[in-house]
């Protein structure tokens, strides 16, 4: 798993606190983590919960991340005694909430790790001591006493293949460790503002949890079939309990949307090898914003029936190199060779490599594809040190732009068929021509837009509508600042043409465009009429657009007596 | 087609919502009243409690048009010769027939309220021995057995002097009648996410409780410490949330916080003054214009005065009452006279049976004294319907706006400071959109504006955005489920003259056009360039508009060869000054 480059500065609390009878959830607070992995891109922080259970025996569920060792395990020590933990139930292996399981079962020799059969494989590998080990598969019971009854639902691939959920009788609360999480720090240990978290609860979910709709949908029904659920205690930020209706019946409505989707890529990656698993996120993430469904599929796990059929009804293929020398070296090939047999002319690839030191050369990968006639979505992905802000960056570009390509053979058909009177008509409503400047942690990102209003005096603000699949979009967030340059009538067209080329993800927007830094950050044309430095306040998300209000803080008129460009359409289906 | 048209028949929702309480919904599909807080049109339902510990109780019997319904739906599921309370929330006029049945069916019963509907209750009902009424006051208690020990928390407000909220700690539920309702016919008793109503309750507050906001501050300072799991008000579901009274503590903190504010002062014999009042203030609290709304029945001579002192206009209304105001107006008007600077705008209502002496009195007596009058005054016969209330919410937003002109003819002009809001708000002039004439109806109130905060936002559905200020009188018909057509104007066109003038309230927008009906019912302009009808689907708050989003359904391309208008201004202060069309 990727290392994490954490300094000692940053902000790191503990919140202990009883949220129902023997149940006590100690919370990790992390007020700055970095970011780093795509879903924390609304930087809010986040938090690592983990459980202790104390019926007449007593289990621990899920730890913490490494980097909370002392302040844990100390708090920890404050509530029970090491000696007379019974149980650690691990709900899957991700290190950042399975990080300390080697300590614990240090402290606690005695300790039984209860998780699924490839949870404990895993750990096995990660701890390297013997343990006393329990493995349970769904519908499985474990009694505490005192009437704690503890009954496990297997959850696979929310979003670990190993994950499993714990339903405690008594108290009716459901451990689902990363299911209905999000990255959000706060002292509210209860979801008590649903306005306030929805935006982060949407974010995580498209991240992590969209590329495996069917999965969630199937957990949820499990979920349906427990006696009702008091709270939902996640391992990532507030537990759910005032919105808990509301919050589930999002997850559901969203994953139906998802499998409802026409076209699906299936991406393949290597778990626990290199960066593959985020690298593949972030491309994950890039296609579905597009909405186009993903599924991804381990390399080292995954079954040949499984993954012909995957391969032969998908748009799209995607694979992250997997190591050469890995004893699991012999399963990955075969299952590459399937994906080739079963990948036909008509559908798309892309291939990267995973960063792992041991990457199987991704070039005749490549020209395998290419001699089977497929087209490649992305430039393929060179993966040379070690991941950055703008290495995901890049990755969520290629998955948005494999997603557009998909999308655009079907916009063709459309076109030409909607020659409607309504399309007429709407075409008519005609407006500016606007480039939108956004920066965020080094990243330039720009966009040609027509759809944008004044929207108020006091504040002075404006609105513009961003289609959902643009990168920019993730750089609208509340709170995000940009800059809208009107661009002049006559002379915009270069501009224009220079914005909307379709570049490789790793090229430069503003090379050779003249610019100068706006107060906010974001880049200013120096060729524009004028511009509008803005900052987001509100978002409104519609169907295939988000609607982003946004108050302007600063601007300026460069040529008082020129008129902006005008954008008038004959239709109305395209922009 | 008439609002009031039956489409489901009424009926009444029976339902437990904790332990020994069971509410009893009495619904209607269709709008009930003319107020302007039903004017979204999705229903109503007004509920009632009944509580059953050792002793039983209702809380706040329906009106008259429920009667029926509600009391054979009390007798199928309770004995009622076991009643022994009824707790009124406020005593309203509509509601006695519920409560003669009630006594009919069980004489020994005992009616709690506060000491002000007590008096009104006695008055009503004249005719018969109103001897088991007990009044209660802060702080008192009723203990209903198995826990029910319930509080009563007096909450008068100019609207309802004689309001009174009901507190169960046993359940933790507060009885809280007008408080967090709104104004929504369904299937749910209780709100699963406060959001999905939140654009009904906040209308509903708009209209009720903006011009109320000092009250409402100190009613929900009453409330703040109590443990609430519930709230259960008198109209819409069940309030789950705690976000709702935070929002009326928010909402009403706004209201206090603007810079202009208008005394509205009246008494109402029947309710018709009061809702002529209602819809009045929903016009200037629209407009950024803060209403200070006075009873002048409950008021005391203090507070009328102070409230005239500080006020920048005032209103007084007034029922004509055997041919004369009624005192607590003749006093009001003497307080204003000798109180209120002669440069303070001011303004007359009221409604009347045969003949509205009492208006005629006066502007007689305010016009002597020295004051302007910002409107030709209102005068309502009878019980005011949907179009005299589209008018004086509309003479509302005139009234405010001659106030805020008037201020910014005093407000010295700081010069220097402006340079770079200027040099911003010139930047965000050059953002262009097209010219469009917005024409929208709902039952039998319609209009129409020139607006040019207009762009497509989506594809598919193809739907369209467009910013309307708070104050416009348009904004209350752009609700979710409303109907409009965007009429795109062309180059060239003179249609925008027409509209650029000042209308006053109640104005045909459309006259001397030519006209034609789309299918939604709104008016096409057949000289534009194209039009869209369209469906209103949400919308946002942005400062001091609202941004619409709407679904476009049919359109048509009217003159192929033109180009559309396309309004280019030199700054973005405002939405006309260096227009170039």
């Amino acid at each position: 798993m990727a290392t994490l480059t954490e300094t000692s500065q940053k902000r790191l609390t503990i919140q202990t606190v009883e949220i129902a009878a023997d149940t006590t959830a100690i919370r990790s607070l992390d007020w700055e983590r970095d970011r780093f992995d795509i879903e924390f891109g609304l930087e809010n922080g986040t938090t690592y919960n983990s459980f202790i259970i104390q019926g007449e025996k007593t289990a621990l569920v899920d730890t913490s991340h490494a980097k909370f060792r002392s302040l844990y395990l100390d708090t920890l020590q404050n509530i029970i005694d090491f000696a007379e933990l019974d149980y650690l139930i691990v709900s899957h292996t991700e290190p950042d909430h399975s990080g300390l399981v080697k300590d614990i079962i240090k402290q606690a020799p005695q300790v039984t790790v209860v998780g699924g059969k490839i949870a404990i494989q895993f750990l096995e590998n990660m701890v390297h001591l013997p343990f006393e080990k329990l493995i349970v598969k769904n519908g499985d019971k474990l009694d505490l006493g005192d009437d704690h009854e503890i009954e496990f639902i297997s959850a696979p691939n929310l979003h670990w293949p190993d994950t499993i959920f714990s339903y405690d009788r008594l108290t009716r609360i459901l451990f689902t460790c990363d299911a209905f999480g999000m990255h959000y720090c706060s002292d509210s240990t209860y979801d008590e503002d649903l306005t306030v978290l929805e935006a982060e609860y949407e974010f995580y979910y498209q991240c992590l949890m969209a590329p495996n709709a069917r999965s969630v949908l199937s957990a949820m029904k499990r979920m349906k079939a427990l006696p009702g659920l008091s709270t939902i205690a996640t391992g990532h930020g507030p537990l759910l309990r005032r919105n808990l209706e509301e919050m589930t019946g999002r997850y559901e409505r969203w994953s139906q949307l998802q499998t409802k989707a026409e076209k699906t890529v299936v991406i393949f990656f290597v778990s626990g090898y290199g960066h593959s698993n985020h690298l593949c996120q972030a491309i994950s993430h890039g296609i579905t914003q597009t909405g186009i469904a993903v599924r991804i599929e381990d390399l080292k796990s995954a079954d040949i029936q499984e993954a012909w059929k995957l391969v032969s009804t998908a748009a799209g293929i995607i694979i992250s190199a997997p190591p050469v020398s890995d004893p699991m070296a012999a399963n990955t090939e075969i299952i590459i060779s399937t994906i080739l047999a079963s990948a036909r002319k008509g559908q798309v690839f892309g291939v990267l490599e995973s960063g792992g030191d041991d990457d199987l050369s991704i070039y005749p990968l490549r020209n395998k594809f290419r001699e089977l006639g497929l087209k490649e979505a992305f430039p393929h992905i060179l993966i040379k040190e070690t991941p950055t802000e703008a290495t995901y960056q890049l990755c969520e570009t290629a998955g948005i732009n494999t997603g557009k390509f998909l999308e655009s053979q079907k916009k063709i058909k459309q076109i030409k068929s909607l020659d409607s009177d309504l399309e007429k008509a709407l075409g008519r409503l005609a407006g500016g021509l606007y480039i939108i400047t956004a920066a965020k942690d080094g990243i330039n990102s720009a966009m040609v837009a027509s759809w944008v209003t004044q929207t108020s005096f006091e504040p002075l603000g404006l609105t513009v509508a961003v289609a959902k699949e643009r990168a920019i979009a993730s750089l609208m967030q509340l709170g995000d600042k940009f800059v809208v340059n009107v661009l002049p009538d006559g002379g915009h067209q270069n501009l224009i043409k220079h914005f909307l080329k379709r570049l490789p993800p790793d090229v430069d927007r503003f090379a050779g465009v003249k610019t100068q830094l706006a107060s906010n950050g974001s880049l200013i044309l120096s060729d524009a009429l004028a511009y509008i430095e803005c900052e987001v306040a509100s978002r409104m998300e519609l169907s295939d657009h988000h609607l982003i209000y946004a108050r302007v803080e600063l601007g300026a008129v460069s040529h008082p007596d020129a008129l902006p460009a005008v954008h008038h359409r004959q239709v109305g289906n395209h922009y | 087609m008439s609002e009031f048209e039956t489409t489901k028949p009424k009926d009444v929702q029976v339902s437990p919502i904790a332990e020994d309480i069971t509410a009893f919904r009495s619904r209607t599909w269709d709008r009930l009243k003319f107020e302007v807080e039903y004017s979204l049109q999705h229903g109503t339902t007004e509920n009632s409690f009944v509580i059953q510990g050792e002793k039983m109780a209702i809380v706040d019997p329906p009106d008259a048009s429920f009667t029926n319904i509600y009391i054979e739906s009390l007798q199928q599921h309770l004995d009622l010769t076991r009643l022994d309370y009824v707790i009124l929330g406020h005593f309203n006029a509509d509601a006695h027939t519920t409560l003669k049945e009630l006594l009919a069916l069980n004489p020994t019963l005992t009616f709690i309220c506060s000491n002000l509907a007590a008096i009104a209750m006695r008055e009503f009902f004249k005719d018969r021995e109103l001897t088991n009424i007990a009044v209660v006051r802060g702080g008192d208690t009723l203990d209903l057995g198995n826990g029910h020990q319930l509080q009563f928390i007096p909450a008068p407000t100019p609207r309802w002097s004689d309001g009174l909220l009901t507190y169960d700690p046993q359940t933790q539920i507060l009885f809280s009648d007008k408080f967090f309702g709104a104004h929504i016919c369904g299937e749910a008793v209780v709100d699963e996410a406060w959001e999905i109503y939140s654009e009904e309750r906040r209308f509903y507050y708009d209209c009720l409780y903006a011009a109320q906001a000092k009250q409402v501050l100190s009613i929900l300072g009453k409330i703040a410490d109590l443990p609430v799991k519930l709230y259960a008000p008198g109209h819409g579901p069940m309030v789950r949330y705690g976000k709702t009274p935070r929002l009326y503590r928010k909402w009403s903190e706004a209201q206090r916080k603007h810079d202009l504010t208008v005394a509205l002062l009246y008494a109402s014999a029947y309710g018709n003054t009061a809702l002529v009042a209602q819809a009045i203030a929903h016009g200037i609290t629209k407009t950024g214009v803060a209403v200070d709304s006075i009873n002048c029945e409950a008021a005391s001579p203090e507070e009328i005065q102070a409230a005239l002192e500080k006020c920048d206009g005032f209103i007084i209304g007034s029922p004509t009452l055997g041919g004369h105001a009624p005192t607590p107006i003749q006093t009001a008007l003497g307080i204003a006279i000798s109180t209120a600077s002669k440069n303070k705008l001011a303004g007359v209502f009221g409604s009347y049976g045969w003949s509205g002496e009492a208006i005629d009195m006066l502007e007689g007596k305010l016009k002597e004294a020295g004051y302007t009058l910002g409107f030709e005054s209102i005068r309502v016969k009878f019980t005011p319907n949907d179009v005299t209330v589209q008018h004086c919410e509309e003479t509302g937003i005139d009234f405010a706006r001659s106030l805020k002109k008037a201020r910014k003819r005093r407000a010295p002009k700081s010069l220097a400071s402006a340079a770079q809001s200027d040099r911003t708000t010139q930047a965000v002039g050059r953002l262009v959109g097209s010219l469009c004439v917005l024409s929208a109806k709902r039952g039998n109130v319609s209009s129409a504006m020139l607006a040019s905060w207009v762009s497509q936002a989506t594809f598919d559905p193809p739907g369209l955005m467009v910013a309307i200020a708070k104050e416009r009188v348009m904004e209350s018909l752009m609700y979710a489920g409303d109907k409009l057509v965007v009429n795109i104007l062309s180059e060239g066109n003179q249609l925008q003259k027409h509209f650029m003038k000042r209308f006053a309230p109640g104005e045909n927008r459309l006259a001397d056009l030519n006209v034609e009906t789309a299918h939604n019912g709104c008016a096409i302009l057949t000289d534009a360039l194209a039009y869209l009808e369209c469906t209103v689907s949400s919308r946002m708050e942005c400062g001091d508009h609202w941004l619409i989003y709407a679904v476009v359904e049919e359109g048509k391309l009217l003159q192929p060869d033109s180009l559309a208008a396309v309004h280019y201004r030199k700054t973005g202060s405002n939405y006309w000054v260096g227009a170039e069309v």
